[in-house]
């Protein structure tokens, strides 16, 4: 018990040295930071000391564990902790933030003179996202827009399936998809003798629905979309409907695994499909392009010039290692017969860059903070990438310049965390075009095409008030549809009940705010 | 209170008055009273103090103007959260739920205990009370994930064994007729071995020469666990009775969450799981605030209400 | 009938039935509860995800390396040593203050007994929440240091109402003899509560230890250095890293970003078996008769 004292009593005496050593030199500005981290971040931290010599302050990383992390941000401002630079996890936050007054009011022109790269590459790689951090008309937030959700959901065939089903090329239309899956289905593709494959699962049904131009049946996010010049959410528009009435006649002749419900991913890392890789489904959308990645799909450089090909990854690899003869193709997205043609993209706004409102009143402050995010879009991509990973060369070395592919040195490949703990939390994501070859192969795949964006990508208070009825009522109604339990001629009723509930004051809403921006 | 202190105060309560009498007691329970002190330091401190909390259920709470500065809304975020459709609908499945866990998940652990405590084989006991608590260490994600293998329709070995049978196989997860019973079987099953350790220790204080002398009277097993066993773990059995009474409106998010989907929506969704969807990691403290005051008043209130019955039948209630 | 007192232990003829069936049902409970730790324990030595093994515990590829992979990691040292410290500091704390008030106010000469009691049990359904909580500690100065883990949850009121229902069934003529002697109630209570409390204590201490050991919240919220977390929390983070609700977040471009399932399984077990050892050491003092013995001595 003793020993434990001492022990408990030692932590707390090293804990205060360290927290006195840093609050030396008390004439530097001081910059309080709450960014994403792996891990909490040393108050010595190298990157701090770094950027703070650089720039002529001292940074102080708040830290705030990933998950949970706006209830222990809420708790912090509860207690006056307001941090300079915050993140905003989620961006459907940034109205209610915005609404309780924690937030410093910020301006396009004081963006664009203190962060002038940073305000390139947002506007001219991301238009209207910078519109995005705007509430009621006043710019309080930095969107920090996803640089690869340029890429759509990729549609994978099952290809040795198709080979023996005389398919040759994989399907660019509705009717072709469909001549596909009920072969998928029908003819027993795996020659096993018994009828256990289906066309398609849960993700599957994202196929359909791009077919139709929509995104009515996400989990977690609404999509949004012009139809007839007004604003609506793609689960009530007319494509919905269409689609939904094509899904119940295939989940009725036995197409879709009756399993659908529960999801093609059966525990283990989310992104594989057990459905898929078991050979169960012969088409399916689950997971990014990247989780489809087969061996040798494509070279990546080598530090000495040379070109060695990628491993095989999650869903590539354990299909080959289920069925070492099996083979994967991309599709492109199916053109239905209303003349749509697309596939779901998650939304490329990730998060919110704020400053406190603290640090209103002292514009230098602020105008500090804004360059010191500029790095961040720096040109140089040396620069960039050593203001998030540390220091080029000690913990990562550059492979190759043109493709910005990049290697942690050892130990650091193996050690994920190590960049927050010397504070590499005063990087932001900027939406600059990835370079590297996994995102080539993306390219060359086609998976930056057809993509279906969110008309609107952030939270409006309404939308949040109503969003968990209003999507338990449209899971309800979808997959009664789907599953025959309701006539596919319910939608309207649907429909109605949907508006009923909120839905149209969220609409209005919406369209209200689509309208601001113009 | 009747006057039980003890001999030598008695006079003197009856002399003086009846605060001077208090103290009194108190003086004679002085070494009690050294005793309390530092559970009720605590209590004050940690769990009073803070009290102050619960306005902001009444309040529209703001971070930047903290608790006190927030603007007072009255009944305005109950009555909001009483408006919502599917409150009530939530509320219904979380007491069914936690009624038919109250019902079979309450006696579960006893009956496992009594069975445990027939076990003859003083290693094979051992063995079987620790395999059998190793649930409680596997967190919902993981057994989530082998549920929904377990389950299946097509790979699950329930399902394989209906199909031998003859029997149509069952989709458990996504047939709201089965769901429920899915909630209260795995979470029966989770518990049962770490729920039965306080019967356990309740009877290891029997009297071994209780059973001794009822064998030699010719008592059967189930005579002895009916006159012996059993009435020794009254008092355990009623004080956890009342305790889990209060379980009845609270719910189990970790279990649910990694169970259900939209398809059992109408029987499995519950009050945590709602408001999760609903509010992004508590940016709705008020709300939150107001469900979690709901749920306690009435747990508070069915905890004395039990204890109220309770006291007809026995005196190991809470008061 | 003419029968030994020791034959009420051996197996009757008409016992047979029951013992079987009892069997029976102990060992195929003991196969499903076992089975996810089985599972945990395959896929921590497997190099490939175990989710497609089917509800398989042969190991996919069978490896050592995820076990290296969290033994390398620093936190884990650091993680281990404040669970301890915490657990074994927390639990002893939380049980003497509990039983001591446990026992004042299981007396029934104890003025205002039940309006104490019920002021405690009320704290089991009413609290204030975390944000008056975080300024509470934030007062008393104790963000980051180790008793911002051991003092707000010190005493749980459903532990005292047990130890305290315990207490109530100790025949009151154990204590008298005592008491007759002159002894006060300190002296009473470690003298002869204590030996007689052995068993609800050893269950009480069970459910601090295991509360401490999986604690990781509150050390989310009271401590923010690298050297004060919890080894709950270390594994969070490995566990947590590239699960879905991550995507929003890309983290760079390598494959790192995720912890495969071997590791997570690894990390779980490492940071599970320690407590899931403790009880084969509790169950030693839930010796029949313990009450018997006092009784006696």
């Amino acid at each position: 018990m003793n020993r434990i004292m001492k022990g408990a009593a030692i932590i707390a005496i090293v804990a205060c040295l360290v927290s006195a050593a840093t609050a030396a030199d008390s004439k530097r500005m001081k910059i309080t930071v709450a960014n994403y981290q792996m891990e909490p971040t040393d108050p010595n931290g190298e990157m701090l000391k770094f950027y703070g010599d650089k720039f002529g302050c001292d940074f102080t990383v708040v830290n705030i564990n990933h998950d949970q992390y706006h209830e222990l941000l809420n708790i912090k401002l509860s207690a006056g902790e307001i941090p300079d630079l915050l993140y905003l996890r989620h961006a459907d936050t940034l109205g209610t933030y915005v609404k309780q007054g924690v937030l410093a009011k910020l301006s396009p022109e004081l963006i664009q003179k203190n962060a002038p790269d940073l305000w390139k590459a947002i506007t001219v790689n991301a238009k209207g996202y910078m519109e995005m951090g705007k509430v009621n008309g006043v710019q309080y937030a930095i969107p920090a827009v996803n640089p690869t959700n340029i890429f759509r959901l990729p549609l994978v065939y099952r290809t040795d399936w198709m080979k023996k089903l005389g398919v040759t090329k994989t399907p660019e239309t509705l009717a072709e998809f469909e001549s596909l899956m009920y072969k998928f289905a029908k003819n027993d593709p795996d020659g096993d003798g018994k009828a256990d494959t289906y066309g398609f699962s849960k993700d599957g049904l994202n196929a359909v629905f791009g077919a139709f131009g929509v995104v009515p049946f996400d989990a977690e996010t609404d999509y949004w979309m012009l139809e007839n010049g007004k604003v609506i959410n793609d689960t009530v528009s007319s494509g919905a409907k269409q689609a939904l009435a094509v899904l119940a006649k295939y989940y009725k002749d036995g197409i879709i695994d009756p399993e659908f419900i529960t999801g093609e991913n059966q525990g283990g890392y989310w992104a594989l499909s057990h459905a898929f890789i078991k050979g169960r489904i012969g088409y399916s959308s689950h997971g990014n392009y990247y989780h489809w990645q087969t061996a040798g799909a494509y070279q990546s450089p080598q530090e000495d010039g040379s070109m060695v090909p990628c491993p095989a990854f999650a869903n590539g690899q354990e299909l080959i290692a289920a069925t070492p003869t099996a083979t994967l193709g991309f599709g492109l997205p199916l053109k239905g017969p209303t003349g749509k043609q697309g596939m779901k993209q998650y939304n490329r706004l990730s998060n919110f860059f704020c400053i406190g409102k603290l640090a209103e009143s002292d514009p230098a402050k602020v105008a500090k903070i804004l360059q010191i995010l500029n790095v961040s879009a720096d040109p140089d991509f040396v620069t960039r990438n050593s203001i998030h990973y540390g220091p080029k060369d000690k913990y990562w070395k550059l492979l190759d310049a043109d493709t910005e592919s990049w290697l942690n040195i050892p130990p650091y490949d193996k050690d994920s965390g190590y960049w927050s703990r010397i504070g590499g939390e005063l990087w932001m994501e900027v939406p600059l075009p990835p370079k590297g070859p996994r995102e080539q192969w993306a390219y060359r795949n086609n998976m930056d095409k057809y993509g279906i964006e969110s008309l609107i990508q952030i939270g409006l208070p309404k939308a949040m008030k109503y969003k968990a009825e209003l999507m338990k009522i449209r899971d309800e109604a979808y997959l009664s549809i789907i599953t025959g339990d309701k006539p596919a001629s319910y939608f309207d009723e649907f429909v109605t009940k949907y508006m009923a509930a909120g839905g149209a004051e969220v609409q209005q809403e919406s369209n209200e705010y689509y309208a601001s921006l113009k | 209170m009747p006057n039980t202190a003890t001999d030598r105060s008695g006079d003197n309560v009856r002399r003086t008055k009846a605060t001077v009498g208090l103290a009194r007691r108190y003086w004679d329970n002085r070494y009690l009273l050294i005793l309390m002190l530092p559970g009720l330091i605590y209590f004050v401190v940690f769990k009073y103090v803070p009290i102050y909390g619960l306005i902001i259920a009444f309040k529209d709470y703001n971070f930047f103007q903290g608790v006190w500065n927030s603007p007072w809304v009255g009944l305005e975020v109950f009555k909001e959260l009483f408006k919502t459709p599917s409150f009530w609908e939530v509320f219904r499945n979380t007491i069914i739920i936690s009624g038919l866990e109250f019902i079979f998940g309450f006696p579960a652990p006893i009956v496992f205990a009594l069975l445990l405590n027939e076990v003859v084989n003083v290693g094979a006991k051992k063995a079987f009370q620790t395999i059998s608590y190793l649930p409680h260490f596997v967190s919902w994600v993981i057994l989530g994930g082998l549920f929904l293998q377990f389950f299946s329709p097509s790979i699950g070995p329930i399902n394989i064994a209906l199909k031998a049978l003859g029997a149509k196989p069952i989709y458990f997860l996504a047939d709201p007729k089965w769901f429920r019973a899915v909630l209260v079987s795995t979470d029966i099953w989770k518990a049962i071995g770490w729920g039965s350790i306080i019967y356990l220790a309740a009877l290891s204080s029997i009297d071994p020469e209780l059973y001794e002398a009822a064998a030699l009277d010719g008592a059967g097993r189930w005579a002895r666990t009916r006159y012996i066993t059993l009435p020794s773990l009254y008092p355990v059995i009623t004080i956890m009775l009342i305790l889990a009474t209060g379980n009845l409106v609270s719910d189990n998010f970790d279990q649910v969450f990694n169970l259900y989907n939209s398809a059992v929506y109408s029987v499995g969704d519950v009050m945590s799981t709602y408001m999760y969807r609903k509010g992004l990691e508590g940016m709705e403290y008020s709300s939150a605030a107001a469900v979690g005051l709901f749920n306690n008043i009435i747990s508070f209130t069915l905890v004395i209400m039990a204890n109220k019955i309770v006291k007809h039948f026995n005196e190991y209630g809470i008061w | 009938m003419k029968r030994k007192p020791i034959a009420a232990k051996k197996l009757k003829p008409s016992d047979a039935p029951f013992t079987i069936v009892n069997y029976a049902i102990m060992i195929m409970l003991s196969i499903t509860t076992l089975y996810p730790f089985i599972f945990l324990i395959t896929s921590s030595f497997s190099a490939l995800d175990m989710s497609l093994g089917g509800l398989s515990i042969i190991p996919r590829q069978f490896t050592f390396s995820n076990y290296e992979r969290v033994f390398a990691n620093p936190n884990v040292g650091i993680g281990y040593r404040n669970t301890i410290i915490r657990t074994i500091l927390g639990t002893s704390l939380s049980l003497l203050v509990t039983f001591c008030l446990a026992y004042a106010l299981s007396k029934k000469t104890f003025p205002n007994r039940n309006l104490w009691t019920g002021l405690v049990v009320f704290t089991m359904f009413f609290s204030g929440g975390m944000i008056p909580s975080y300024l509470l500690v934030k007062n008393l100065k104790l963000i980051d240091s180790m008793w911002a883990l051991i003092l707000p949850e010190l005493v749980s009121a459903y532990n005292f109402v047990i130890v305290r229902n315990y207490m109530q069934t100790i025949p009151q003529s154990l204590e008298e003899s005592a008491k007759i002697d002159g002894a006060n109630d300190i002296t009473i209570m470690f003298r002869i509560i204590l030996p007689v409390c052995k068993p609800i204590l050893a269950t009480i201490a069970l459910w601090v230890a295991v509360w401490h050991w999986n604690a990781w919240f509150d050390c989310m919220v009271y401590i923010s250095s690298q050297k004060g977390q919890v080894m709950q929390l270390v594994m969070r983070r490995i566990v947590m890293l590239g699960s879905s609700d991550q995507l929003t977040q890309m983290e760079g471009q390598s494959h790192d970003f995720f912890t495969p399932e071997g590791i997570k399984a690894a990390t779980i077990l490492v940071a599970t078996v320690p407590i899931v050892c403790v009880y084969p050491f509790i169950q030693k003092y839930f010796v029949k008769g313990v009450l018997v013995g006092s009784l006696k001595g």
